[in-house]
């Protein structure tokens, strides 16, 4: 179970849901109690992926727009909303008060920018309400 | 005296909190009046400006304003308890970012205590409902004050007053003070009830502005409540420190009436091991343990016609103090069987756990020691809290849950349940 890989060795995730174990310095296997007493830390996703717990969300994706940039039907997108939106960011935004997917560009005209060509850009003009409601930080997807 | 003369206190409050909650996940209903529904659907706790405009006041029965919110297309929600306490914690932490002593008052209020910096406190607090309403779609009022009694005063005003405000009052300087205190009516001081505004009301005592003035030794000796307190801090004497903290309950209470009528032994025994469920978690997350649980039941009587209401109750007392929840379920089985009768349709049933006792100053009894499991128990209650409620659970409270509530317009938990997040197109 216990396999050495350079200096830090991969358990088999125990019972707990997202933690892995982390191991430090060189350990032997068949010696639990010799683990036991380098047990650091555990290395969580949450933490890896969140980095503000109190303003972050997740959403589910539907539709096909933000395909060139890596975000499919059903992926789940990790949404923090604490972080000010720039250009270039992915962002949830209300559009006339309706949830949207898209790439922020601010420079040049304002718009939502798609991510697949069979889709044109969204220009943002005094009609419309445009409200930043989240920067889109990270996607998880299941393999299986 | 003085250390506490340089201590400002803030009371942050949520406006229409439910509503807002709701609102987060649905910024179509930005505009359109809206209302969250008690326990059962049966009445309105917490309406947006728009359904308070069509008059559905605070409590109003639903069928009392069914007819306004067909007419006037109120969209209405069963209150979602999972999502408002989500975001009621997400909402202290984001206080905490700009205050290091957040003390939370209710699901939603908060106080905040500031000491050593008195300037620009207004734009800070500005900031913080800039922040609130920006990250967490959540639109706040905050009152200033040098003491709690009077920030409690200050945002109610700034509630009442939000245009002309901005949501945000300052009654440091006793000019501002006095001009608010004089439009406050006495009822609405954080600790007068209606019956003790009545009778200060007849001693000629209308405004806060008057009961500031009043002489309080005379007051005192009238009335029961610590007046003195209540008038030296109407006064910016601050009397309540920051760390007061509201007391452990002395019980807890968990019941609901019946979706429909039940008269199965199963079923009620169902509902009654949820509810000693819920009161077992309230107890453990305030580190609290009961000496003994009781069962009440509302029973329709019809016979030769005529109907009576008829309330049995039983209480089953722990040879030690406990916080185990199998070990409530078990009472609860035990109880039942006492009071359950046969035929007898049941409307409304509950459990209340009393003589708590706080956890740390247990003692276990070597003589009659109960089997408990604190183990078990955390397990259960971290389980439960990763994937959803009662995922884990006793097999008492069965799979059927004929006797749930009616509630029929229930929102997403769209932050506690995978199956239940945002759907965005992209």
């Amino acid at each position: 179970m216990v396999r050495l890989m350079s200096k830090v060795s991969i358990f088999s995730p125990s019972g707990n849901y997202s933690d892995i174990p982390l191991y430090s310095g060189k350990v032997s296997a068949g010696f639990p109690g010799v683990v036991d007493e380098h047990m650091e830390d555990t290395l969580s996703l949450d933490q890896l992926l969140i980095k503000h717990p109190a303003t972050t969300f997740f959403a589910r994706v539907e539709g096909d727009s933000m395909i060139e940039a890596g975000i499919f039907q059903n992926d789940i997108l990790i949404i923090d909303r604490s972080l000010h939106a720039q250009d270039g960011d992915i962002v949830v935004a209300l559009l006339d008060n309706e949830f949207t997917v898209k790439r922020l560009k601010t420079r040049g005209k304002l718009r939502l920018q798609a991510e697949n060509k069979a889709y044109s850009d969204i220009y943002i003009t005094g009609e419309n309400q445009l409200t930043i409601w989240g920067v889109v930080t990270g996607i998880a997807r299941n393999f299986r | 005296m003085d250390s506490k003369l340089d201590k400002i206190y803030a009371l942050c409050d949520v406006n229409s909190f439910y509503v807002s909650c709701e609102r987060m996940f649905r910024p179509d209903l930005a505009k359109v009046p809206v209302v969250v529904l008690s326990n059962n659907d049966g009445c309105a706790i917490a309406m947006s400006d728009e359904a308070k405009a069509l008059g559905i006041g605070m409590g109003a029965p639903y069928f009392k304003v069914k007819n306004i919110i067909k007419a006037n297309n109120v969209v209405t929600f069963s209150s979602n308890y999972g999502l408002y306490g989500d975001i009621s914690n997400r909402f202290n932490q984001v206080l905490k970012q700009f205050c290091d002593q957040v003390a939370p008052y209710s699901v939603d209020e908060s106080f905040l205590c500031f000491e050593g910096f008195r300037e620009n406190l207004t734009e800070h607090c500005l900031s913080i409902k800039d922040e609130l309403y920006r990250t967490l779609s959540l639109p706040v009022c905050i009152g200033l004050a040098p003491t709690k009694t009077l920030a409690k005063v200050a945002n109610h005003y700034a509630k009442k007053h939000k245009q002309s405000t901005n949501g945000i009052i300052d009654l440091c300087c006793p000019q501002q003070r006095q001009w608010v205190l004089k439009q406050i009516p006495v009822r609405k001081i954080w600790g007068i009830g209606s019956q003790l505004a009545k009778k200060l009301t007849y001693q000629g005592i209308h405004t806060a502005w008057d009961l500031h003035n009043a002489d309080f030794k005379v007051l005192q000796r009238m009335f029961s409540v610590n007046m003195e307190r209540m008038v030296l801090e109407l006064r910016g004497q601050a009397c309540l420190s920051f760390e007061d903290a509201p007391q452990p309950k002395k019980s807890i209470l968990n019941s609901r009436s019946f979706g429909q009528q039940i008269t199965a032994y199963n079923d009620l025994k169902e509902a009654l091991s949820y509810h000693a469920t819920r009161c077992c978690e309230k107890l453990r997350n305030q580190n609290s343990m009961a000496s003994s649980i009781s069962l009440f039941l509302y029973a329709k009587i019809n016979s030769n016609d005529h109907h009576y209401n008829h309330h049995p109750q039983v209480t089953v007392r722990f040879p030690e103090a406990t916080d185990d929840t199998g070990l409530l379920v078990q009472a609860v089985e035990k109880g039942l069987k006492k009071i359950y009768q046969k035929g007898t349709v049941y409307k409304k049933a509950g459990v209340m756990l009393n003589g708590i006792k706080d956890k740390q100053g247990h003692q276990s009894d070597l003589f009659t020691s109960l089997p408990q499991r604190p183990e078990l128990m955390q397990s259960l209650d971290s389980i439960n809290a990763r994937f959803g409620k009662d995922v884990a659970k006793f097999a008492s409270l069965g799979f059927h849950k004929n006797w749930a509530m009616r509630a029929n317009s229930f929102s997403a938990h769209y932050t506690s349940r995978w199956q239940d997040i945002l759907q965005i197109s992209t």
